[in-house]
């Protein structure tokens, strides 16, 4: 209340002054006590759309030549009336009229003009529960903003993440609608996801909502986090309300999509006689055996003769379609006074599956999916110094399949061959067998249809309060979270029969049955997280900068009717910096969860992490090196943990067995049988990483560039000691007993080049990540190579191939194999200890032990209002173990497909260009243990978005009151470069899953 | 400053609900059986520590499909698996390797034995009636001593634990005790808690625990494979150490002795006796169908169910739109073991065996053991003529056929003139009193007491079905040597027990296996015509190595506990 009498003072005061001067000379002002008797004083701050302030922007009242810039911190200050119009300019931002009222001191931002180049000044960085101005943060971070991330047109923003940050790799395993799913590798890890600060999971909601995407990597970083902190994090930041007029953005997209590579399965007659070719490579007995295609057959199949009783079906391409389509609709609106800000988004999704359906069933069958986002962010000033916001987040996903479900419709695929059936008998009837009893054809769309309902709500609530009067920069802050999922799925199934043509008759398999109707809850989660903070936040005589935060917190997860689990602590930050020269950044966690002993208790840790950085730019001795505008040394070293407590696993057990059976009547009864063995000493895995990372900008900031080496040590890693010999009777639990180092390099450059008309850029990072596995308790083992101490992290172990046997000579002087006797095209393995003898003592590491190394490289030119960009993701020294149903020839006791690669099988007459071991007719114990002979090079080089857009004039579109038009069209996965062995497949959903999709996305964009 | 004092309030009591967080729940799973609540000493009834007595009968072996869907004597002379290239044919390919053995046990006996172990340490606990505590004490002691009799048939002595329920910290580093120590501990078990078990038989509510009969049984076994050539010092090793973890360093005859008196202490049991009703092979067939009678003295008890009819018939029988495995396929060679209904071998001239009528006057057992061509099944003749349709010689038709011409009739249900299936006891018996008479005749022939056995035998093939023929001999020679009685009787043992997995124990024990494991197995092959002919084809060559006597200690377990010693050979 003092403060608005106060305030009305001073506009008094000066509305006296301004007409008390009317008689000054050489002022340009024309009467300023008539049209503009009300003259006064003006302050602005200029923002861009993230925030930070716009130096050297012009400011230019209209119908005047009164003008001003704004200065470092963005704020201006111009004479001028209520009522007047004022236009600030500057390059890169779209020209932003604004009305003066009343208040003489106000905020304006800036909206950039659409360019695909990256900021010169990125945002702040965006830690757990503070944020730091880049150029003082010392943590490892990167960060993906929301222009990028809406150029690719997926569900899950993990999918947008690749190929653009150093650190993350991200792999996409599926195409299914609604779960096109990535998986992260973040330095070896896989990080948490915390979306606006709480620890949810969320990856799959409305991208234009998020306004970034940043992945922390090292101990600084994360050790607020506590017992959370190790693996890293993927911190989501949703964009909030803004000062300003209300903008409204549409979006408008459609996306036709192809499924990229699936397994190929050979035709009917290769597999006939592939077949009758693998049973005579095992010497089975044509005349009795009964399993041999007679020559009657074989020509039927290759002549198509009788596709009744001979069929030659292409299952895959009976039941897909070649095209399906991805449908977003987007609206959204921000804006805001100084009283409120807000964001509300609507988004929907529409996506269709890739099944073929029938007009004839009143219900759907494809796997469709349909998603509805509600996104809400409002921030209110309740008073000067009490803030709150209430952010909610509000998704429903509905998904169709067919009433087998997908996934067996899509084992089927892996295992039915062409021959298996027709799909229709001649009388109509469904084709089948007593082997093959899935006419996939039915399954797709005969077998009813089951509904999945997801629903998730996610609210966050904070307040927040200023403590000026205690001490000047002292706030305090209340959040509370809840974050609600249920799935929910309706089944509808029905079973069908088969029919096998019998002679003149037809032999059923399986029955018709009747619809049935059934639901069941997939899962129900309840999270609830409360956070009480207290956070200083001063630069004093602009030398000493505080920033300094604690917290105390409770993360509260229930899973279905499992116990809650709780993680509670308290953690803490301080970071200081001396004239933003040097910084010192000290940050903790003390925090754990409750599945503990005893009874349940909680346990915690202690997890320390202390951060430096200098920004040698700001050394007086660089003021001679002019085109270094910006160079940091900065690092951090810390100790992290990672909870995985289990499911109260102190606790000794016992747990439902089998059932048995007594007496002559019929019943069972009851068993309970010891369960796992509890292990007692139960505690919290942990890290230890060292962080050491370069960065900074030449050239006028054209040439950006950052180098990271991190070196971390995770230990009391939860395995099962090396000793868990079967004579004690029981499992052995996991214990904290491992030790391994991951480690590696990472770098980014980017050039850029701007000028009025033509902006551009080009950016790559590139990362590795190399493994050691330091103490994995292993009982002795008699030769080093046996060894996983050493090695790689999971590295795959097993016989070295040296290739096919290709004479008996071959065969007689080479050791030989326990329990086998090898034959012509069979895998030769190298004898390692050379006692004569293929046994275990010959297994060894396989394949590559290099660290993974993958990049990505992404351009970029703005022109004219055209736009385009691109983005590569690559890997190299990454491997793919191709066995089983999806690359080996009748791997199912002789049952399951052959593929398109085996018939690059070793015959006599194919024996040097042989790709595939001789055919054998199911498991055959020489060729199908582990061996680097199944590893396959998988480096690929993906173009995985690019974009190309125009954005209409502003003199055509301004006349219709719109502030952008832009049109666009972006494509995903577009195209890939892979080594031959996948040709067939996707190098990185290669097994025959849900195949990766490609998109090609049109769409528009209209702002007002 | 009012308001800043009353944030920090706030702050500072929001940081206290937080760390003292109210609890809604329970701070740990309160359904959860602890050992307290297993062992209820307020349960007088001992309600839930029966619970944990149960399950250690879940351990004992199966038998039926028990390896990989296949029978253990799949892996024998007697029968192939009708599907190729699966797991129990490396014992007849000779292709086991330490980590690649379908059969090991290793880890299930020992599970076993812990949990046998728990229930003797903590039942003590549980204030039960002292009958059912007597009773219960003897059962899981039982249980134990049975599954170091799985081990030792197996890998010979292994490590004994005792009564001790080893903790996470415990030395697991126990060396083998010696086959001797083996045997006597099994034995010694089974004589003292013979007597603490219930007396045979069993009420009806109770069959199917270990009763004394039960222990008894194991005993003679146990001591009939220590009085057998392989373990009574005629083991294959050179090592010494080795041959004493695997068999007796050296022969003694008068093991035979214990085997004829473990025989007559079960006998004086009294009850047990011969399933005679009906007319043959009726009681041979009733044995395996009926949960309870006077034959069976122990076995694993099963739920009652068709799956095994529809895993074993004849590949054409499509019953409620579900088309027979035909899983496993019986060889020529034990359809030859089986002699006429006279009793003498198809091999003597006098027995009237006729090739081109190969099954006609055979012994009844072969009826209720094998499905072959012309027998009556589910109202219709087995068709095993190639191209039949039970062999139809077409991969499309069925993927699964016979390799031999036969397949296994035995311990199903009786559906030769039904059209379904119905639910079925799938008992498998452990032991039963059939074995004990062979036990015997084998014990006593060895002891030169011929006619003894005789004796043993004719009650066997009385039953059959056998004819009693002149003197009642029952196809007996008059005045059989020692050698040739040694011969009928391992080839009776065959035939009565066939696939209630002890051929395989037995061509080891015998010492024969690397005789008759590298001899061709046969099957049947029949063209069909009028009449059908019949030609004997191998089917299968298979490779006996003499280190296949004994299996191998999984190799991980010889790593992990380096006083374990490994067989010889692998």
């Amino acid at each position: 209340m003092k403060l608005i009498l106060i305030r009305f003072a001073l506009f008094c005061g000066t509305l006296l002054l301004t007409c008390s001067s009317k008689a000054v000379p050489g002022k340009t002002t024309t009467d300023p006590c008539h049209a503009h008797w009300l003259a006064q004083k003006y302050t602005g701050t200029v923002f861009d759309n993230t925030n930070s302030p716009v130096a050297g922007a012009l400011v230019k009242v209209v119908g005047t030549g009164i003008t001003a810039n704004t200065g470092p911190n963005g704020v201006f200050t111009i004479e001028a009336n209520s009522g007047d119009t004022i236009i600030i300019s500057k390059a890169g931002f779209k020209n932003k009229e604004y009305v003066l009222g009343e208040d003489v001191s106000f905020s304006i931002a800036l909206d950039y003009e659409y360019t695909v180049v990256p900021l010169k000044n990125p945002q702040a960085v965006q830690l757990p529960y503070s944020t730091v101005p880049q150029q003082l943060a010392v943590a490892s971070s990167d960060a993906v903003y929301n222009n990028d991330l809406i150029k690719s047109p997926v569900t899950s923003f993990g999918n947008a993440l690749a190929g653009r940050m150093a650190g993350l790799q991200t792999f996409q395993f599926s195409g299914l609608p609604g779960s096109d799913g990535a998986s992260y590798n973040l330095r070896g890890q896989t990080p948490v996801i915390i979306v606006d600060g709480v620890v949810t999971g969320l990856t799959q909601f409305d991208l234009e909502e998020i306004e970034s995407v940043t992945v922390l990597k090292d101990a600084s970083a994360m050790a607020m986090l506590g017992v959370s902190g190790s693996n890293g994090a993927i911190v989501v930041t949703t964009k909030k309300g803004i000062e300003g007029k209300a903008q409204v953005s549409l979006t408008v997209q459609t996306a036709p999509q192809q499924p990229l590579g699936y397994p190929k399965a050979v035709n009917a007659y290769d597999y006939a006689r592939l077949h009758n070719e693998a049973l005579r490579n095992d010497g089975i007995d044509s005349a009795n055996s009964g399993l041999y295609y007679s020559q009657t057959a074989l020509d039927a199949y290759q002549n198509h003769s009788d596709p009744y009783s001979y069929p030659d079906v292409n299952y895959w391409k009976e039941i897909t379609k070649n095209s399906s389509t991805l449908n977003r609709y987007t609206l959204s609106t921000r804006g805001g006074n100084k009283f409120a800000k807000y964001f509300v988004s609507v988004e929907h999704v529409n996506q269709s599956g890739f099944f073929k359906t029938v007009d004839s069933n009143s219900y759907n069958t494809n796997n469709n999916f349909k998603s509805y986002v509600i996104r809400s962010n409002v921030d209110v000033n309740i008073t000067p110094k009490l803030t709150g916001g209430i952010y909610l987040l509000g998704r429903i996903q509905n998904a169709n399949e067919p009433g087998v479900t997908t996934s067996s419709i899509l084992s089927s695929l892996l295992i039915t061959p062409a021959n298996a059936y027709p799909v229709l008998n001649q009388n109509g009837s469904l084709g089948g067998s007593q082997i093959y009893q899935n006419n996939i054809w039915a399954q797709t769309v005969a077998s009813g249809y089951r509904q999945n309902y997801k629903r998730d709500v996610l609210v966050n609530v904070y307040l927040k309060r200023t403590l000026n009067e205690l001490l000047p920069g002292l706030y305090t802050k209340a959040k509370v979270a809840y974050y609600g999922s249920l799935s929910e799925t309706i089944y509808r199934g029905k079973s069908f029969a088969v029919y096998q043509k019998n002679g003149a008759s037809y032999t059923q398999f399986g029955t018709n049955g009747t619809q049935g109707n059934g639901n069941g809850i997939d899962y129900q989660s309840r999270l609830d997280y409360e956070e009480f903070s207290l956070g200083y936040d001063k630069t004093i005589n602009d030398d000493h900068g505080i920033n300094a935060i604690v917290l105390v917190n409770r993360d509260n997860y229930s899973n279905g009717y499992d116990l809650p689990y709780t993680i509670t602590g308290t953690s803490g930050r301080v970071a200081y910096n001396y004239k933003g020269r040097y910084m010192i950044d000290a940050s903790w966690g003390i925090n754990g969860s409750n599945r503990y002993p005893d009874n349940g208790k909680t346990k915690r840790g202690f997890f320390p992490a202390i951060g430096l950085g200098w920004n040698i730019d700001q050394e007086a001795f660089m003021a001679n090196v002019p085109f270094v505008s910006a160079l940091k040394l900065y690092g951090s070293y810390g100790k992290t943990g990672w909870d995985k407590p289990g499911y109260f696993v102190y606790y000794p057990r016992f747990y439902d067995g089998p059932g048995y059976y007594y007496g002559t009547s019929t019943g069972g009864v009851t068993t309970i049988t010891e369960g796992t063995l509890a292990n007692p000493n139960i505690t919290f895995q942990k890290a230890n990483k060292l962080n050491i990372g370069l960065s900074g900008s030449v050239l006028k900031d054209q040439l950006a560039f950052k180098v990271e080496y991190y070196r971390n040590k995770y230990y009391d890693i939860l395995m099962q000691r090396g000793q868990n010999s079967t004579l004690l009777g029981n499992d052995y639990p996991d214990e904290n007993i491992g030790k391994n180092r991951y480690f590696g390099w990472e770098g980014q450059v980017t050039w850029r080049q701007t000028s009025n008309k033509l902006q551009y850029f080009i950016a790559a990072n590139v990362s590795t990540i190399g493994s050691k596995v330091l103490y994995a308790d292993e009982v002795d083992k008699p030769y080093d190579w046996m060894k996983r101490t050493g090695q790689p992290v999971s590295q795959l172990f097993g016989y070295i191939a040296e290739g096919l046997y290709q004479s008996q000579n071959e065969i007689n002087t080479h050791a030989t194999t326990v329990g086998y006797k090898p034959q012509l095209g069979d895998i030769k393995y190298k004898d390692l200890n050379a006692d004569g003898v293929i046994d275990q003592n010959d297994r060894a590491a396989i394949g590559t032990t290099k660290p993974l190394f993958f990049y990505g490289i992404s351009v970029g030119v703005t022109w004219k209002g055209f736009d385009i960009s691109a983005v590569l993701q690559g890997v190299r020294n990454y491997q793919a173990y191709m066995a089983g149903d999806y690359y080996w020839a009748f791997p199912i006791n002789g049952l399951g497909q052959a593929w398109r690669e085996n018939l690059g099988r070793w015959t006599p007459d194919n024996a040097a260009g042989a790709t595939y071991p001789r055919l054998s007719y199911g498991a055959n114990t020489n060729n199908y243990v582990g061996s680097s002979y199944w590893l396959r090079n998988d480096n690929f080089i993906r173009l995985k978005n690019a974009e190309i857009g125009y954005s209409l004039p502003q003199s055509l579109i301004g006349k219709i009151r719109l502030q952008t038009v832009r049109v666009f069209a972006n494509g995903y996965n577009l195209l890939t470069w892979a080594t031959s062995d996948f040709s067939d497949r996707d190098p990185e959903a290669y097994y025959g899953g849900y195949p990766v999709q490609r998109l090609v996305n049109f769409g528009i964009n209209i702002k007002f | 400053m009012k308001n800043s004092i009353l944030f920090l309030s706030i702050f500072a009591s929001g940081l206290l609900v937080i760390t003292g967080s109210c609890r809604k729940y329970e701070t740990q799973p309160k359904d959860w059986f602890t050992y307290e609540q297993t062992f209820d000493s307020l349960d007088k009834n001992g309600t839930v520590t029966a619970y944990d007595l149960n399950n250690i009968y879940t351990y004992l072996p199966g038998g039926y499909n028990r390896v990989d869907l296949d029978f253990l004597d799949a892996g024998t002379d007697d029968a192939l698996p009708s599907r190729i290239n699966t797991t129990v044919e490396n014992y007849s390919k000779g292709t086991v390797s330490l980590s690649n053995n379908p059969d090991p046990y290793w880890g299930t006996a020992y599970y076993g034995i812990r949990r046998a172990n728990i229930f003797l340490k903590y039942v003590v606990r549980t204030p039960i009636s002292a009958t059912n505590m007597q009773y219960w004490k003897a059962e899981a002691r039982f249980l134990r001593a049975y599954f170091y009799w799985e081990l030792l048939k197996r890998y010979g002595g292994v490590p004994l634990l005792g009564d001790t329920v080893l903790g996470l910290n415990d030395n697991i580093e126990i060396p083998r005790a010696t086959y001797a120590e083996t045997v006597d501990y099994i034995v010694k078990e089974c004589t003292v808690i013979k007597d603490s078990l219930r007396a045979d038989p069993a009420a009806d509510a109770e069959w199917g625990h270990a009763s004394k009969g039960a222990a008894v049984a194991l005993k003679c076994r146990v001591l009939l494979y220590a009085a057998s050539p392989l373990f009574n010092g005629g083991g294959v090793e050179s090592d010494a150490t080795k041959k004493a973890l695997t068999g007796y360093p050296t022969a003694d005859a008068t093991r035979w002795q214990k085997v004829a008196d473990a025989v007559t202490e079960f006998k004086a049991l009294g009850y047990f006796n011969l399933v005679t009703s009906g007319t043959a092979p009726a009681g041979f067939i009733n044995v395996f169908i009926n949960k309870k009678n006077t034959e069976i003295i122990f076995a694993k008890q099963n739920s009652l169910s068709s799956t095994f009819e529809t895993y074993q018939s004849p590949v054409g029988y499509i019953v409620s739109n579900v088309q027979s495995y035909g899983l496993t396929s019986p060889s020529q060679n034990l359809v030859d073991a089986f002699p006429m209904k006279n009793g003498l071998p198809v091999t003597d001239g006098a027995s009237g065996y006729n090739a081109a009528a190969p099954y006609t006057g055979r012994d009844p057992r072969l009826d209720a053991t094998v499905f072959y061509n012309g027998l009556t099944w589910l109202n219709r003749t087995v068709q095993t003529w190639q191209g039949g349709a039970d062999k139809p010689d077409n991969p499309t038709r069925a993927q699964i056929q016979t390799r031999t011409g036969y397949y296994l009739r035995k311990f199903l249900g009786n559906f030769t003139t039904s059209t379904a299936f119905s639910n079925q006891s799938h008992n498998f018996p452990i032991f039963r009193f059939a074995e004990i008479l062979l036990t015997n005749a084998e014990a006593l022939n060895e002891l030169g007491q011929v006619e003894n056995a005789v004796a043993e035998i004719i009650k066997l093939r009385a039953r059959a079905g056998i004819t009693a023929g002149s003197g009642s001999r029952y196809g007996i020679r008059t005045g059989i040597t020692q050698t040739e009685m040694s011969d009928l009787i391992r080839n009776e043992r065959r035939i009565e027990l066939a696939f209630e997995e002890h051929r395989f124990w037995d061509i080891r024990r015998w010492k024969i296996a690397g005789q008759v494991m590298n001899a061709p197995i046969t099957g049947m092959k029949i063209t069909n015509g009028t009449p059908l002919t019949y030609q004997i084809v191998t089917v299968a060559n298979p490779v006996f190595q003499n280190r296949l006597y004994h299996m191998p200690i999984p190799y991980d377990e010889i790593l992990k506990n380096s006083k374990l010693i490994q067989n010889e050979g692998w």
